[in-house]
């Protein structure tokens, strides 16, 4: 049985990009996990260069060199008219070099600008179901990592496997295994109340975000995972009776 | 043979007061050993304070405006309680606003003010630390006696970086990471593959399978008022996946000539 089914959460209005069923169980619709990643990490559909120095767009997506923003069917904000290969590769260049100004005025930790710095940086942007649709591949991404993670993700309860979507896109695969070694081993056992209890990120921008915004959303959706599991596992136990 | 004494006690003197203002992020003066290769302590009446160009220029009055310069562009903060709406344009208006009000995006078109995104909290965050660092260092004395001796950034020294100072996403690993630190432990002791990847002028990145960390000497100076030269280290640290990253200036210190590096005090 799939917990907290994610069909009624996922809206009606829009068709799921990534849904199915595997071995008899749903897949939890992707645009739960998309709704998530958009209200913290936002979407931009012009470039930017993010804190990290990697030119970016959307929602967090890196694009690692010009070819790979060529690739992208950028238009004019300005005309609509579809941008040249030549002009993509320039917007690119520019919004480096661009940050490279800002950096060498602001050589202390001060290093980087914000998002909406750039927003008139260039004149390339991307339509917004261009910026949806690239969301939604690496959510597709990130759900594959989370499977070779826990095996059993796709029988988890919604609210797990969204805490846990959460914390896999900010800390990666890696550092969801190596430096949350305890809720790693609790979800496994499904425990997600002790998840709830260590899931805590020590991430600046979450500590910094308005009552810690993310982390209590994260430790929120543990909770309610956890209480559905206790809700079922006495239910059951119930119906042996 | 006491001339002798008096002589390189003078030229150590002219030494430790020769030294200009504003020291190199990367670089610092050529280390003094003594005969048994520790760091020889700078017999000064005041080692200055010095400071990084990354801080502010070369003058006591650039540090002391430093908190009064413009900010490339105005963040837009909201009290808490009333909702009222001010500009911080210098670091000294982000420092007053900080503790009552927080940031949100103002539409260019006059739209309703948004929840600031990660990447800009991120940013935001290192607003904070950078000028915080700049008011400890205002407030910083000269020191009259130095442990630390040059502390150039590379791989020897993360052998003496304190554990504490590896960047991390997790509570947990904090804790470990403090108390290891407590108990002598380094950075390179912690994490063996750690290493220095790329030396700039302005600091050293560092990496390791887990971490990525830029780490730049900002400041010198005593910061705690015991008479000893501590060291402010910027250090921006994040994972090598992700997005999490963590900013943050460690005091560190040595207490004596055979003493180990200590974290004074962690400004975040």
């Amino acid at each position: 049985m799939q917990l907290g089914s994610s069909r009624t959460e996922a809206g009606p209005d829009r068709p799921a990009p990534t849904s199915g069923s595997v071995a008899g169980h749903v897949i939890t619709d992707a645009r739960v996990f998309f709704r998530d990643i958009n209200r913290w990490e936002g979407k931009y559909p012009f470039m930017y260069v993010d804190t990290r120095g990697f030119v970016t767009t959307g929602i967090g997506n890196k694009l690692g060199s010009p070819q790979e923003a060529i690739e992208l069917p950028w238009r004019h904000a300005t005309t609509g008219l579809p941008a040249t290969p030549a002009e993509v590769r320039s917007a690119f260049q520019k919004v480096l070099a661009d940050c490279a100004d800002f950096q060498s005025r602001h050589p202390d930790g001060k290093k980087a600008a914000g998002g909406p710095w750039y927003a008139d940086k260039t004149d390339l942007v991307l339509s917004s179901s261009k910026v949806d649709e690239l969301a939604y591949s690496r959510i597709d991404g990130f759900r594959k990592q989370l499977r070779e993670l826990f095996p059993g993700f796709d029988r988890y309860p919604v609210p797990a496997q969204r805490a846990l979507f959460d914390m896999v896109y900010t800390l990666g695969k890696k550092g969801l295994a190596n430096k949350f070694p305890t809720v790693v081993a609790a979800c496994r056992d499904g425990h997600f109340e002790i998840a709830a209890k260590y899931c805590h990120r020590k991430a600046q921008a979450n500590e910094h975000r308005e009552g810690d915004a993310r982390n209590v959303a994260t430790k929120n959706l543990f909770d309610e995972a956890a209480n559905l599991t206790a809700a079922v596992r006495s239910l059951t136990r119930e119906v042996r009776l | 043979m006491n001339a002798a004494r008096a002589i390189i006690c003078l030229a150590l003197i002219y030494c430790a007061c020769s030294k200009p203002r504003v020291a190199p992020a990367a670089a610092a003066a050529p280390p003094m050993r003594s005969p048994q290769n520790e760091w020889a302590v700078v017999p000064s009446a005041a080692r200055p304070v010095t400071w990084s160009t990354a801080v502010a220029g070369p003058k006591r009055s650039d540090l002391d405006q430093a908190l009064a310069k413009p900010l490339e562009y105005p963040w837009h903060m909201f009290d808490r309680k009333t909702n009222e709406r001010h500009e911080a344009r210098t670091c000294g208006d982000l420092l007053a606003l900080h503790e009552s009000c927080y940031p949100m995006d103002v539409p260019g078109d006059g739209g309703a003010p948004t929840e600031l995104f990660e990447n800009d909290w991120s940013i935001y965050a290192d607003y904070v630390v950078a000028c915080r660092i700049t008011v400890a260092i205002q407030n910083a004395k000269p020191a009259r006696v130095d442990y630390l001796g040059a502390f150039p950034l590379d791989n020897a020294r993360l052998r003496e970086i304190p554990a504490g100072v590896i960047p991390t996403p997790s509570d947990e690993e904090e804790k470990q990471l403090k108390a290891a630190s407590a108990k002598g432990v380094s950075w390179k002791v912690w994490d063996r593959h750690i290493h220095v990847t790329k030396t700039t002028g302005r600091g050293v990145t560092v990496e390791s399978p887990d971490t990525y960390s830029f780490l730049s000497v900002y400041g010198r100076a005593d910061f705690n008022g015991d008479g000893i030269e501590d060291l402010l280290l910027w250090r921006d640290g994040r994972g090598q996946e992700g997005t999490w990253n963590s900013t943050a200036g460690f005091v560190l210190t040595r207490l004596s000539a055979r003493g180990r590096v200590e974290i004074l005090k962690v400004i975040e």
